[in-house]
């Protein structure tokens, strides 16, 4: 006898992420989702937005890496709330370890909480965690072919930041072509080229912060 | 495993001897890894030797332009073939990753827990 289901099998991630939601729109609070490969600068992003912003926003940061608190000490040096899940080898956040790892957070009068994944173009575009919005980082020391090979991430992303720009001489990294896939892929997708190390470029990633804060609001 | 579970219960559904899955060609799931999860994680459970069927589905995208609906590759990257649009087509499915259907005993035990 065959009996129907259909069920999702990521059913429980969505119910958290739901609740998570509700939580954060009773709150009104942006939630982003970074995501990029290792190493495309994420936290360096954090770092100097964080800096950057520090008398406009009240913002936390909630850190996700295989191993170690490196990530959590340096965003937290910026003087703003930090909390680390260590996820042990688990390739994504999911939102019950987001979830739970609140309740190491102080959220009233929060403006806005970064989620920063694990660093993996896959399984985190998978598992919402409750944002309003996911952020892709791409970096230029990467192939410039990225959004090809990954399409879901920055199908489903409403900024990509192209990171790095300083190094460009150096590299053969196409820009032009990296932002046609990628557009292609998203036509609303809003692509930055910035340098997190120089700063370079990331004044339009405020405007757009700053934009998405007010949006929110509403 | 748990849904399955629940579904069980819930339904008060005899010993399942299949489970069909929806896997959408987006969904970013390998369908190997699900049947190797399965036969990994399965035995000295209820459903210890329940077969496991994985439909791999189609993605499916809908024209920017003209709303044609059309069949691509996981690569996402697709002209439309009607009209060559190659730019923002939205996803109609492809995504999913769904349990479609079980295959039970007839006979439900009336009291059957185990886990």
């Amino acid at each position: 006898m065959e009996i129907p289901v259909v069920r999702n099998v990521l059913e429980a991630n969505d119910r958290v992420a739901d609740e998570l939601k509700n939580l954060f729109a009773e709150k009104n609070i942006l939630v982003l989702n970074l995501m990029s490969s290792p190493g495309a600068g994420k936290t360096t992003l954090l770092e100097r937005t964080l800096t950057d912003l520090k008398n406009e926003f009240k913002m936390a940061v909630i850190e996700g890496d295989l191993q170690t608190v490196n990530d959590a000490r340096r965003v937290a040096a910026t003087g703003a709330q930090a909390v680390q899940i260590n996820t042990e080898g688990g390739c994504h956040l999911d939102s019950a370890q987001v979830r739970e790892s609140l309740k190491s957070l102080d959220l009233e009068g929060l403006d806005i909480l970064f989620v920063e994944n694990v660093g993996n173009l896959v399984c985190p575009a998978e598992f919402d965690v409750g944002e309003d919005h996911k952020i892709t980082l791409l970096s230029v020391t990467e192939g410039d072919d990225k959004p090809e090979k990954y399409p879901l991430m920055f199908h489903i992303s409403s900024v990509m930041l192209l990171n790095k720009s300083d190094l460009l001489p150096y590299v053969d990294f196409d820009v032009e072509s990296a932002k046609r896939h990628a557009s292609k892929l998203n036509k609303d997708l809003l692509m930055l080229t910035v340098s997190c190390r120089t700063g370079e470029g990331l004044e339009p990633w405020y405007e757009w912060l700053r934009k998405a804060r007010e949006a929110k609001k509403k | 495993m748990n849904i399955l579970a629940d579904e069980r219960s819930k339904q008060n559904l005899g010993r399942i001897t299949k489970v069909t899955l929806q896997n959408g060609r987006l969904a970013g799931v390998v369908t190997d890894s699900i049947l190797f999860a399965w036969e990994a994680l399965t035995p000295g459970t209820q459903f210890e030797g329940c077969e496991i069927e994985v439909r791999e589905t189609p993605l499916v995208l809908r024209c920017f332009s003209c709303k044609h609906e059309f069949e691509a590759d996981s690569a996402m990257l697709a002209e439309c073939p009607e009209c060559g649009q190659e730019i923002g087509h939205a996803v109609v499915s492809g995504r999913e990753f769904l349990i479609e259907n079980v295959e039970v005993e007839d006979e439900s035990p009336d009291s059957d827990g185990g886990s």
